[in-house]
Protein backbone atom coordinates (compact mmCIF):
# COMPACT_ATOMS: atom_id res chain seq x y z
CA UNK A 1 0.00 0.00 0.00
CA UNK A 2 2.55 2.34 1.53
CA UNK A 3 4.72 1.04 -2.03
CA UNK A 4 2.05 2.07 -4.59
CA UNK A 5 1.49 5.51 -2.84
CA UNK A 6 5.13 6.22 -3.58
CA UNK A 7 4.98 4.94 -6.88
CA UNK A 8 2.24 6.93 -8.07
CA UNK A 9 4.10 10.14 -6.52
CA UNK A 10 7.34 9.29 -8.02
CA UNK A 11 5.47 8.66 -11.48
CA UNK A 12 3.62 11.50 -10.87
CA UNK A 13 6.55 14.09 -10.15
CA UNK A 14 9.08 12.63 -13.09
CA UNK A 15 6.00 13.29 -15.88
CA UNK A 16 5.60 16.84 -14.62
CA UNK A 17 9.16 17.47 -14.07
CA UNK A 18 9.50 16.00 -17.35
CA UNK A 19 6.72 18.10 -19.41
CA UNK A 20 7.97 21.36 -17.24
CA UNK A 21 11.56 20.80 -18.20
CA UNK A 22 10.44 20.01 -21.84
CA UNK A 23 7.32 22.87 -22.07
CA UNK A 24 10.91 25.32 -20.73
CA UNK A 25 13.29 24.23 -23.21
CA UNK A 26 11.27 23.26 -25.94
CA UNK A 27 13.77 20.72 -27.05
CA UNK A 28 15.47 17.28 -26.04
CA UNK A 29 19.01 18.21 -26.03
CA UNK A 30 18.76 21.22 -23.91
CA UNK A 31 16.05 19.85 -22.04
CA UNK A 32 18.57 16.64 -21.09
CA UNK A 33 21.05 19.74 -19.73
CA UNK A 34 18.34 20.85 -17.77
CA UNK A 35 17.35 18.71 -15.92
CA UNK A 36 21.04 17.48 -14.90
CA UNK A 37 21.70 20.40 -13.85
CA UNK A 38 18.74 21.10 -11.62
CA UNK A 39 18.96 19.43 -8.16
CA UNK A 40 15.42 19.11 -8.11
CA UNK A 41 14.81 17.09 -10.91
CA UNK A 42 17.63 14.76 -9.92
CA UNK A 43 16.18 14.39 -6.94
CA UNK A 44 12.72 13.39 -8.50
CA UNK A 45 14.22 10.90 -10.79
CA UNK A 46 16.33 9.61 -8.26
CA UNK A 47 13.24 8.22 -6.19
CA UNK A 48 11.54 7.33 -9.49
CA UNK A 49 14.67 4.82 -9.86
CA UNK A 50 14.03 3.57 -6.69
CA UNK A 51 10.89 2.71 -6.73
CA UNK A 52 11.25 0.88 -10.24
CA UNK A 53 14.67 -1.03 -8.53
CA UNK A 54 11.88 -2.04 -5.30
CA UNK A 55 9.13 -3.08 -8.37
CA UNK A 56 11.73 -5.09 -10.29
CA UNK A 57 13.00 -6.90 -7.30
CA UNK A 58 9.57 -7.33 -6.33
CA UNK A 59 8.90 -8.97 -9.86
CA UNK A 60 12.13 -11.06 -9.61
CA UNK A 61 11.26 -12.65 -6.19
CA UNK A 62 7.70 -13.20 -7.42
CA UNK A 63 8.94 -15.55 -10.14
CA UNK A 64 11.53 -16.98 -8.21
CA UNK A 65 10.26 -17.89 -4.68
CA UNK A 66 6.48 -16.57 -4.53
CA UNK A 67 5.19 -15.48 -1.47
CA UNK A 68 7.73 -15.19 1.06
CA UNK A 69 7.44 -16.93 4.59
CA UNK A 70 7.27 -14.40 7.59
CA UNK A 71 10.52 -15.86 9.12
CA UNK A 72 12.30 -15.21 5.88
CA UNK A 73 10.56 -11.44 5.55
CA UNK A 74 11.83 -11.19 9.43
CA UNK A 75 15.51 -12.35 8.46
CA UNK A 76 15.37 -9.89 5.16
CA UNK A 77 14.64 -7.13 7.47
CA UNK A 78 17.50 -7.98 10.28
CA UNK A 79 20.21 -8.48 7.93
CA UNK A 80 19.63 -5.46 5.69
CA UNK A 81 19.82 -3.20 8.56
CA UNK A 82 23.69 -4.87 8.90
CA UNK A 83 24.36 -4.82 5.60
CA UNK A 84 23.52 -1.39 4.99
CA UNK A 85 25.21 -0.05 7.70
CA UNK A 86 28.71 -2.33 6.79
CA UNK A 87 28.47 -0.33 3.23
CA UNK A 88 28.25 2.94 4.78
CA UNK A 89 31.07 1.92 6.80
CA UNK A 90 32.74 1.11 3.67
CA UNK A 91 32.16 3.80 2.00
CA UNK A 92 34.09 5.67 4.71
CA UNK A 93 36.96 3.88 3.74
CA UNK A 94 36.64 5.03 0.23
CA UNK A 95 34.86 8.25 0.25
CA UNK A 96 37.81 9.59 -2.07
CA UNK A 97 36.62 7.01 -5.26
CA UNK A 98 33.12 7.13 -4.61
CA UNK A 99 30.77 7.79 -8.18
CA UNK A 100 27.64 7.52 -10.00
CA UNK A 101 29.27 4.16 -11.55
CA UNK A 102 30.09 3.06 -8.17
CA UNK A 103 26.96 3.37 -6.82
CA UNK A 104 24.91 1.72 -9.31
CA UNK A 105 27.55 -1.23 -8.20
CA UNK A 106 26.41 -1.35 -4.79
CA UNK A 107 23.01 -1.34 -6.23
CA UNK A 108 23.67 -4.64 -7.78
CA UNK A 109 25.90 -5.93 -4.82
CA UNK A 110 22.85 -5.45 -2.40
CA UNK A 111 20.31 -7.10 -4.75
CA UNK A 112 22.57 -9.99 -4.95
CA UNK A 113 22.99 -9.68 -1.42
CA UNK A 114 19.34 -10.23 -0.88
CA UNK A 115 19.03 -13.13 -3.59
CA UNK A 116 21.31 -15.29 -1.83
CA UNK A 117 19.31 -14.71 1.74
CA UNK A 118 16.18 -16.17 0.29
CA UNK A 119 18.01 -18.39 -1.21
CA UNK A 120 19.87 -19.72 1.75
CA UNK A 121 16.60 -19.48 3.73
CA UNK A 122 14.56 -21.92 1.08
CA UNK A 123 17.55 -24.08 1.34
CA UNK A 124 17.23 -24.49 5.10
CA UNK A 125 13.63 -24.80 4.70
CA UNK A 126 13.60 -28.07 2.94
CA UNK A 127 15.30 -29.76 6.16
CA UNK A 128 12.22 -29.76 7.57
CA UNK A 129 11.66 -32.59 5.16
CA UNK A 130 8.17 -31.28 3.95
CA UNK A 131 7.58 -32.52 0.29
CA UNK A 132 8.20 -30.13 -2.22
CA UNK A 133 6.06 -29.66 -5.57
CA UNK A 134 7.78 -29.55 -8.39
CA UNK A 135 7.44 -25.88 -8.97
CA UNK A 136 10.04 -25.41 -5.55
CA UNK A 137 12.38 -27.45 -6.83
CA UNK A 138 12.41 -25.72 -10.01
CA UNK A 139 12.67 -22.14 -8.85
CA UNK A 140 14.91 -23.22 -5.95
CA UNK A 141 17.44 -24.91 -8.86
CA UNK A 142 17.17 -22.11 -11.40
CA UNK A 143 17.93 -19.67 -8.19
CA UNK A 144 20.71 -21.64 -7.52
CA UNK A 145 22.42 -21.97 -10.80
CA UNK A 146 21.50 -18.12 -11.59
CA UNK A 147 23.41 -16.92 -8.71
CA UNK A 148 26.48 -19.04 -9.17
CA UNK A 149 26.62 -17.69 -12.64
CA UNK A 150 26.27 -13.94 -12.08
CA UNK A 151 28.45 -14.79 -8.70
CA UNK A 152 31.25 -15.78 -10.64
CA UNK A 153 30.92 -13.33 -13.99
CA UNK A 154 31.03 -10.70 -11.33
CA UNK A 155 33.67 -11.89 -9.61
CA UNK A 156 35.91 -12.55 -12.95
CA UNK A 157 34.88 -9.20 -13.62
CA UNK A 158 36.08 -7.48 -10.64
CA UNK A 159 39.44 -9.23 -11.02
CA UNK A 160 39.67 -8.20 -14.26
CA UNK A 161 39.47 -4.53 -13.14
CA UNK A 162 41.92 -4.73 -10.52
CA UNK A 163 44.16 -6.56 -12.40
CA UNK A 164 44.16 -4.02 -15.32
CA UNK A 165 43.81 -1.07 -13.03
CA UNK A 166 45.57 -1.55 -9.69
CA UNK A 167 43.92 -2.05 -6.17
CA UNK A 168 40.47 0.47 -5.86
CA UNK A 169 36.92 0.38 -4.73
CA UNK A 170 36.13 -2.66 -7.29
CA UNK A 171 38.02 -4.66 -4.54
CA UNK A 172 35.28 -4.33 -2.32
CA UNK A 173 32.65 -5.63 -4.44
CA UNK A 174 35.30 -8.69 -5.87
CA UNK A 175 35.59 -9.56 -1.67
CA UNK A 176 31.47 -9.51 -1.49
CA UNK A 177 31.10 -11.69 -4.74
CA UNK A 178 33.51 -14.21 -3.48
CA UNK A 179 31.55 -14.52 -0.64
CA UNK A 180 28.42 -14.71 -2.00
CA UNK A 181 30.03 -17.38 -4.17
CA UNK A 182 30.79 -19.44 -1.61
CA UNK A 183 27.23 -19.13 -0.11
CA UNK A 184 25.87 -20.15 -3.69
CA UNK A 185 28.22 -22.80 -3.71
CA UNK A 186 27.39 -24.35 -0.17
CA UNK A 187 23.82 -23.44 -1.07
CA UNK A 188 23.73 -26.00 -4.26
CA UNK A 189 25.75 -29.04 -2.22
CA UNK A 190 22.79 -28.71 0.62
CA UNK A 191 19.86 -28.72 -2.05
CA UNK A 192 21.62 -31.94 -3.27
CA UNK A 193 21.77 -33.50 0.09
CA UNK A 194 18.16 -32.13 1.48
CA UNK A 195 16.77 -33.67 -2.09
CA UNK A 196 18.74 -37.10 -1.60
CA UNK A 197 17.34 -37.14 1.90
CA UNK A 198 13.98 -36.84 0.21
CA UNK A 199 14.13 -39.60 -1.64
CA UNK A 200 15.02 -41.66 0.58
CA UNK A 201 13.06 -44.33 2.69
CA UNK A 202 14.59 -44.11 5.79
CA UNK A 203 16.13 -40.90 7.50
CA UNK A 204 19.68 -40.50 6.33
CA UNK A 205 21.73 -40.37 9.52
CA UNK A 206 25.09 -39.31 8.15
CA UNK A 207 23.49 -36.02 6.80
CA UNK A 208 23.72 -33.99 9.49
CA UNK A 209 27.37 -34.49 9.70
CA UNK A 210 28.26 -33.40 5.51
CA UNK A 211 26.40 -30.30 6.49
CA UNK A 212 28.13 -29.61 9.20
CA UNK A 213 31.06 -30.17 7.14
CA UNK A 214 30.21 -28.19 4.45
CA UNK A 215 29.59 -25.40 6.26
CA UNK A 216 33.00 -26.08 8.40
CA UNK A 217 34.64 -25.50 5.36
CA UNK A 218 33.02 -22.82 4.00
CA UNK A 219 33.32 -20.88 7.06
CA UNK A 220 37.48 -21.46 6.96
CA UNK A 221 37.48 -20.55 3.25
CA UNK A 222 35.27 -17.16 4.35
CA UNK A 223 37.53 -16.87 6.87
CA UNK A 224 40.52 -16.73 5.21
CA UNK A 225 39.14 -14.42 2.27
CA UNK A 226 38.56 -11.97 5.78
CA UNK A 227 41.64 -11.96 6.62
CA UNK A 228 43.35 -11.48 3.20
CA UNK A 229 40.81 -8.95 1.79
CA UNK A 230 41.63 -7.42 5.77
CA UNK A 231 45.31 -7.49 5.24
CA UNK A 232 45.04 -5.53 1.61
CA UNK A 233 42.94 -3.02 2.99
CA UNK A 234 44.67 -2.11 6.42
CA UNK A 235 47.79 -1.88 3.70
CA UNK A 236 46.04 0.16 1.65
CA UNK A 237 43.20 2.54 3.42
CA UNK A 238 43.51 1.92 7.01
CA UNK A 239 41.30 0.26 9.49
CA UNK A 240 37.93 -1.42 7.90
CA UNK A 241 35.82 -0.57 10.13
CA UNK A 242 32.99 -2.34 8.14
CA UNK A 243 34.91 -5.32 8.36
CA UNK A 244 35.12 -5.94 12.01
CA UNK A 245 31.60 -7.38 13.17
CA UNK A 246 31.78 -10.28 10.31
CA UNK A 247 35.35 -10.79 10.66
CA UNK A 248 34.95 -11.70 14.47
CA UNK A 249 31.21 -13.48 14.20
CA UNK A 250 33.10 -15.79 11.67
CA UNK A 251 36.07 -16.13 13.86
CA UNK A 252 33.50 -17.14 16.72
CA UNK A 253 31.66 -19.71 14.93
CA UNK A 254 34.49 -20.85 13.12
CA UNK A 255 35.64 -21.67 16.45
CA UNK A 256 32.98 -23.02 18.25
CA UNK A 257 32.21 -25.52 14.99
CA UNK A 258 36.15 -26.49 15.20
CA UNK A 259 35.26 -27.32 19.06
CA UNK A 260 31.88 -29.04 18.70
CA UNK A 261 33.88 -31.45 16.31
CA UNK A 262 36.60 -32.29 18.73
CA UNK A 263 33.85 -33.13 21.24
CA UNK A 264 31.97 -34.95 18.45
CA UNK A 265 34.90 -36.82 17.69
CA UNK A 266 36.19 -37.50 20.96
CA UNK A 267 32.50 -38.61 22.04
CA UNK A 268 31.93 -40.79 19.69
CA UNK A 269 35.30 -42.36 19.20
CA UNK A 270 35.07 -46.16 19.81
CA UNK A 271 31.85 -45.85 21.34
CA UNK A 272 31.26 -49.47 21.83
CA UNK A 273 34.30 -49.22 24.12
CA UNK A 274 33.44 -45.75 25.41
CA UNK A 275 30.00 -46.56 26.83
CA UNK A 276 29.88 -49.60 28.50
CA UNK A 277 26.58 -51.61 27.61
CA UNK A 278 23.94 -52.25 29.72
CA UNK A 279 23.13 -54.95 31.69
CA UNK A 280 20.40 -57.10 32.52
CA UNK A 281 19.88 -55.33 36.32
CA UNK A 282 20.38 -51.86 34.59
CA UNK A 283 17.91 -52.65 32.06
CA UNK A 284 15.28 -54.24 34.71
CA UNK A 285 16.37 -51.46 37.89
CA UNK A 286 15.24 -48.15 35.75
CA UNK A 287 12.83 -47.71 32.81
CA UNK A 288 13.63 -50.16 30.08
CA UNK A 289 12.50 -47.46 27.93
CA UNK A 290 15.08 -45.33 25.46
CA UNK A 291 14.19 -42.06 26.37
CA UNK A 292 15.00 -40.69 22.42
CA UNK A 293 13.14 -43.03 20.41
CA UNK A 294 10.18 -44.25 23.19
CA UNK A 295 10.86 -48.16 22.51
CA UNK A 296 12.09 -50.75 24.66
CA UNK A 297 15.85 -52.20 25.13
CA UNK A 298 16.41 -55.28 25.14
CA UNK A 299 19.87 -57.09 25.74
CA UNK A 300 21.48 -58.09 22.11
CA UNK A 301 23.03 -61.16 21.25
CA UNK A 302 25.11 -59.24 18.56
CA UNK A 303 27.63 -57.00 20.45
CA UNK A 304 27.53 -54.23 16.87
CA UNK A 305 24.11 -54.07 16.79
CA UNK A 306 22.65 -50.58 16.52
CA UNK A 307 20.24 -51.69 18.95
CA UNK A 308 22.59 -52.49 21.93
CA UNK A 309 21.46 -50.33 25.18
CA UNK A 310 24.55 -48.09 26.28
CA UNK A 311 25.19 -46.65 29.35
CA UNK A 312 26.41 -43.42 30.17
CA UNK A 313 28.52 -42.41 33.26
CA UNK A 314 25.43 -40.61 34.59
CA UNK A 315 23.66 -43.52 34.39
CA UNK A 316 21.04 -43.27 31.45
CA UNK A 317 20.55 -45.94 29.41
CA UNK A 318 19.94 -45.52 25.61
CA UNK A 319 19.85 -47.47 22.51
CA UNK A 320 23.64 -47.23 20.52
CA UNK A 321 21.60 -45.54 17.02
CA UNK A 322 19.59 -43.17 19.15
CA UNK A 323 22.76 -41.66 21.49
CA UNK A 324 25.19 -41.30 18.13
CA UNK A 325 22.83 -39.32 16.61
CA UNK A 326 22.26 -37.44 19.39
CA UNK A 327 25.63 -36.89 19.77
CA UNK A 328 25.86 -35.39 16.42
CA UNK A 329 23.99 -32.54 17.26
CA UNK A 330 25.14 -31.93 21.18
CA UNK A 331 27.84 -33.71 23.51
CA UNK A 332 26.05 -33.93 26.45
CA UNK A 333 23.16 -36.19 27.46
CA UNK A 334 20.07 -35.34 26.26
CA UNK A 335 18.54 -35.72 30.16
CA UNK A 336 20.28 -32.26 31.14
CA UNK B 1 1.96 -34.55 -0.64
CA UNK B 2 2.79 -37.62 -0.59
CA UNK B 3 3.65 -40.59 2.34
CA UNK B 4 6.97 -41.46 2.94
CA UNK B 5 8.10 -43.91 5.62
CA UNK B 6 10.75 -42.30 7.79
CA UNK B 7 10.75 -45.13 10.37
CA UNK B 8 12.56 -43.77 13.98
CA UNK B 9 10.49 -41.07 13.83
CA UNK B 10 7.30 -42.19 12.82
CA UNK B 11 6.96 -44.88 15.50
CA UNK B 12 8.15 -42.33 18.26
CA UNK B 13 5.10 -39.97 16.90
CA UNK B 14 2.60 -42.85 16.83
CA UNK B 15 3.33 -43.68 20.21
CA UNK B 16 2.78 -39.84 21.94
CA UNK B 17 -0.04 -40.20 19.86
CA UNK B 18 -1.47 -43.03 21.32
CA UNK B 19 -0.22 -42.03 24.80
CA UNK B 20 -1.83 -38.77 24.36
CA UNK B 21 -5.35 -40.44 23.32
CA UNK B 22 -4.86 -42.93 26.52
CA UNK B 23 -4.38 -40.01 29.53
CA UNK B 24 -4.77 -36.51 27.76
CA UNK B 25 -3.61 -33.92 30.29
CA UNK B 26 -6.55 -31.65 31.18
CA UNK B 27 -7.33 -28.75 28.76
CA UNK B 28 -5.26 -30.09 25.77
CA UNK B 29 -5.96 -32.40 22.52
CA UNK B 30 -3.48 -33.12 19.86
CA UNK B 31 -3.05 -35.72 17.08
CA UNK B 32 -2.38 -35.84 13.40
CA UNK B 33 -4.17 -34.15 10.56
CA UNK B 34 -4.51 -36.83 8.39
CA UNK B 35 -3.73 -40.60 8.87
CA UNK B 36 -1.63 -40.37 5.45
CA UNK B 37 0.87 -37.67 7.06
CA UNK B 38 1.63 -37.71 10.77
CA UNK B 39 4.02 -35.12 10.63
CA UNK B 40 1.43 -32.47 10.76
CA UNK B 41 -0.73 -32.10 14.03
CA UNK B 42 -3.47 -29.80 14.92
CA UNK B 43 -3.57 -29.45 18.59
CA UNK B 44 -6.46 -27.59 20.63
CA UNK B 45 -5.38 -25.55 23.80
CA UNK B 46 -7.68 -24.34 26.38
CA UNK B 47 -6.87 -21.08 27.73
CA UNK B 48 -6.06 -21.64 31.79
CA UNK B 49 -7.98 -20.49 34.46
CA UNK B 50 -7.87 -17.23 36.80
CA UNK B 51 -5.97 -15.55 33.25
CA UNK B 52 -7.79 -13.45 30.51
CA UNK B 53 -7.28 -16.94 28.01
CA UNK B 54 -9.77 -18.18 30.32
CA UNK B 55 -12.82 -20.44 27.97
CA UNK B 56 -10.63 -19.66 24.83
CA UNK B 57 -9.99 -22.39 23.02
CA UNK B 58 -7.50 -22.25 20.47
CA UNK B 59 -6.31 -24.12 17.71
CA UNK B 60 -2.71 -24.78 16.35
CA UNK B 61 -0.18 -26.84 13.78
CA UNK B 62 2.25 -28.79 14.70
CA UNK B 63 5.39 -29.40 12.43
CA UNK B 64 7.36 -32.13 13.11
CA UNK B 65 10.80 -32.39 11.48
CA UNK B 66 12.30 -35.36 9.77
CA UNK B 67 14.58 -35.89 12.66
CA UNK B 68 11.92 -35.78 15.31
CA UNK B 69 12.95 -36.42 18.26
CA UNK B 70 16.35 -34.73 17.71
CA UNK B 71 15.05 -31.56 16.87
CA UNK B 72 11.40 -30.02 17.80
CA UNK B 73 8.61 -29.37 15.55
CA UNK B 74 7.02 -25.56 15.06
CA UNK B 75 3.70 -24.93 16.86
CA UNK B 76 2.21 -21.96 15.36
CA UNK B 77 -1.65 -21.21 16.76
CA UNK B 78 -3.95 -20.36 13.26
CA UNK B 79 -6.15 -18.51 15.65
CA UNK B 80 -5.87 -14.65 16.69
CA UNK B 81 -3.46 -14.54 19.55
CA UNK B 82 -2.51 -11.72 21.28
CA UNK B 83 0.61 -12.56 24.16
CA UNK B 84 4.13 -11.42 24.33
CA UNK B 85 5.81 -14.84 23.39
CA UNK B 86 3.59 -15.50 20.33
CA UNK B 87 4.35 -14.20 16.94
CA UNK B 88 1.91 -12.05 14.88
CA UNK B 89 1.76 -14.96 12.10
CA UNK B 90 0.96 -17.33 15.15
CA UNK B 91 4.12 -18.71 15.92
CA UNK B 92 5.08 -19.68 19.25
CA UNK B 93 8.36 -18.91 20.38
CA UNK B 94 8.96 -20.76 24.11
CA UNK B 95 12.71 -22.51 24.99
CA UNK B 96 11.67 -25.47 24.98
CA UNK B 97 10.46 -25.16 20.74
CA UNK B 98 14.45 -24.08 20.32
CA UNK B 99 16.74 -26.60 18.65
CA UNK B 100 19.86 -27.62 20.84
CA UNK B 101 22.87 -25.84 20.14
CA UNK B 102 24.36 -22.33 19.76
CA UNK B 103 21.62 -20.17 20.73
CA UNK B 104 21.82 -17.15 18.22
CA UNK B 105 20.36 -14.70 21.10
CA UNK B 106 23.06 -16.53 24.09
CA UNK B 107 20.24 -15.42 26.42
CA UNK B 108 19.12 -18.91 26.96
CA UNK B 109 21.81 -22.06 28.33
CA UNK B 110 20.88 -25.23 26.53
CA UNK B 111 19.17 -27.26 29.57
CA UNK B 112 16.37 -24.97 28.94
CA UNK B 113 15.63 -26.07 24.93
CA UNK B 114 14.90 -29.10 23.10
CA UNK B 115 15.92 -32.36 23.86
CA UNK B 116 14.66 -35.80 23.31
CA UNK B 117 13.40 -36.09 26.95
CA UNK B 118 10.58 -33.19 25.38
CA UNK B 119 7.40 -34.64 24.07
CA UNK B 120 3.99 -33.10 22.27
CA UNK B 121 2.50 -33.64 26.07
CA UNK B 122 5.38 -31.30 27.38
CA UNK B 123 5.49 -28.88 24.95
CA UNK B 124 1.75 -28.05 25.16
CA UNK B 125 1.73 -28.19 29.54
CA UNK B 126 4.85 -25.52 28.48
CA UNK B 127 2.73 -23.47 26.10
CA UNK B 128 -0.46 -23.40 28.73
CA UNK B 129 2.12 -21.78 31.47
CA UNK B 130 3.12 -19.58 28.94
CA UNK B 131 -0.41 -18.51 28.31
CA UNK B 132 -0.80 -18.11 32.34
CA UNK B 133 2.69 -16.46 32.65
CA UNK B 134 4.18 -14.54 29.58
CA UNK B 135 7.98 -13.86 29.58
CA UNK B 136 8.50 -10.08 28.77
CA UNK B 137 12.08 -10.37 28.84
CA UNK B 138 12.25 -12.33 25.38
CA UNK B 139 8.99 -10.87 23.62
CA UNK B 140 8.60 -12.58 19.75
CA UNK B 141 5.61 -9.55 19.56
CA UNK B 142 7.09 -6.41 21.03
CA UNK B 143 3.90 -4.63 20.90
CA UNK B 144 2.19 -7.29 23.26
CA UNK B 145 4.93 -7.20 25.07
CA UNK B 146 4.78 -3.51 26.01
CA UNK B 147 1.46 -3.35 26.42
CA UNK B 148 1.75 -6.51 28.90
CA UNK B 149 4.25 -4.53 31.03
CA UNK B 150 2.82 -0.57 31.03
CA UNK B 151 -1.13 -1.30 30.07
CA UNK B 152 -2.50 -4.58 31.65
CA UNK B 153 -5.84 -3.66 31.91
CA UNK B 154 -5.60 -2.88 28.02
CA UNK B 155 -3.22 -6.23 27.49
CA UNK B 156 -6.38 -8.18 29.10
CA UNK B 157 -9.37 -6.51 27.17
CA UNK B 158 -7.08 -7.19 23.87
CA UNK B 159 -7.26 -10.87 24.98
CA UNK B 160 -10.67 -11.58 26.01
CA UNK B 161 -11.43 -9.85 22.18
CA UNK B 162 -9.05 -13.05 20.56
CA UNK B 163 -10.83 -15.35 22.94
CA UNK B 164 -14.07 -14.67 22.05
CA UNK B 165 -12.74 -14.93 18.39
CA UNK B 166 -11.39 -17.64 18.59
CA UNK B 167 -14.46 -18.92 19.87
CA UNK B 168 -16.77 -17.63 16.89
CA UNK B 169 -18.29 -14.92 18.38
Amino acid sequence: MRLALFGVVSTVLTIYTLINAYIQRGQFFSTCIYISHSNASILVLFSMAIYVFIVVCKIIQKIFFGPLRAIEIEHLYERSWYAVTELCLALTVFRGEFSAKFALLLTVLIIMKIFHWLMQDRIDFMEQGINQSWLFHIRICSVIIILLLLDTILLTWTLDYTLKFGISMVIVLGFEYTILWSNALTGLLKYILHSIDLRRENPWENKSMYIFYIDLVREFFVLVCYVIFFAVIVHRYGLPLHLIRDLYVTFRSFIQHCRDLIHYKKATRNMNERYPNATLEDLTENDNICIICREEMTIQEDNNSSDVPKKLRCGHIFHLRCLKSWLERQQSCPTW
Amino acid sequence: MSFRQRSTTLKRLMKEYKELTLNAPEGIIAGPISETNFFKWEALVSGPEKTPYEGGIFPAILTFPNDYPLNPPVMEFTCEMWHPNIYKNGKVCISILHAPGNDPNMYESSNERWSPVQSVEKILLSVVSMLAEPNDESPANVDAAKMYRTNREEFNKRVRKTVEKSLGF
